[in-house]
């Protein structure tokens, strides 16, 4: 396995994310996965439904089972779940992206 | 607060979860591998194949090194299942002993000079991924890890940060040390494309 490979591997779980299929719209998870990357990245978050945001933050920070209680009350469990996958997603490619270009950066 | 529909299964998968309770004498599956069948189009096989290729793929780093990098970045995530379970696996094929020791204290534990830098650099990529600089992975790689060494430590982060956030969201349990134990065994033996 190539360090390309592993890279292609974290943009297919990105992709599958952000799929058009879905219960929630695509162009949410998207925002989704930009807006918790960004955040973990301590670059200024992008635009995130206001409703959406506190849980997202939740979840890029420190999140519990507890955070998903107030949602449902308005979500429905599969948007739960593409919420919570993206917002996820996003938190974690941060890291890689972020390492991983600086380590492009150190000649060879 | 659990999902009803992740907890019962849906569809195909419903049938493996009740296939999997009839082959473990009637024990209930574990959280985890409720979300990775739940939808796996959507997340659980694509987690699954880069969990996979990190742990079990060839690698400089020996199994039980990788599973040490996936438990100390599940630690500092704070996602005690996720920490509690790559640790059972670590500590089969490192020994208790020594995994003990990188928890208690970093700095006084018996592990080469390259699993201490990438564990080091691993702590800091997790808990504050915007301080990490060119430094930090300059540091790592005149420790005498090289650049693929590096990189797969690096992705194992990406990989458990996000399985962290989703276990801690979805409220997963930690087995019990009989659990673990039977979990670790099965990890080393199978991997995760099971």
């Amino acid at each position: 396995m190539t360090g390309g490979e592993w890279v292609e591997r974290m943009k297919a779980l990105q992709a599958a994310v952000v799929q058009p299929s879905g219960s929630t719209a695509a162009s949410l998870r998207v925002a989704i996965v930009e807006y918790a990357s960004r955040r973990a990245r301590g670059l200024s978050p992008s635009a995130l439904e206001g409703k959406i945001r506190p849980f997202v933050d939740d979840v890029v920070s420190q999140p519990t089972a507890a955070d998903i209680e107030g949602l449902l009350e308005t979500v429905s469990e599969d948007e739960i779940f593409e919420i919570v996958c993206a917002a996820a997603v996003g938190t974690g490619a941060a890291r890689s992206s972020h390492a991983l270009a600086l380590l492009e950066e150190i000649p060879t | 607060m659990k999902l009803r529909d992740i907890e019962r299964g849906k569809g195909v998968a419903r049938l493996q979860l009740a296939a999997m309770r009839i082959m473990q004498g009637g024990e209930r599956a574990p959280d985890v591998v409720r979300v990775l069948l739940y939808r796996p189009d959507f997340f659980g096989r694509h987690l699954n194949g880069y969990v996979d290729s990190l742990l079990r793929g060839p690698s400089e780093w020996t199994i039980g090194e990788r599973e040490l990098f996936a438990s100390y970045v599940s630690h500092c995530n704070g996602c005690q299942f996720c920490y509690s379970a790559h640790r059972a696996v670590a500590e089969r094929a490192l020994g208790a002993d020594i995994v003990a020791a990188v928890f208690r204290d970093l700095a006084s534990a018996s592990v080469s000079s390259q699993v201490r830098a990438v564990l080091s650099f691993l702590e800091k990529l997790t808990k504050s991924p915007a301080e990490v600089t060119r430094a930090d992975l300059q540091a790592v790689l005149s420790a005498g890890v090289s650049r693929k060494g590096l990189e797969v430590a690096i992705h194992i982060c990406a990989a458990f940060t996000t399985i962290n956030r989703v276990a801690d969201s979805m409220g997963f349990e930690v087995p019990s040390a009989s659990g673990l134990a039977k979990a670790a065994s099965l990890l080393l033996k199978h991997g995760y494309r099971h």
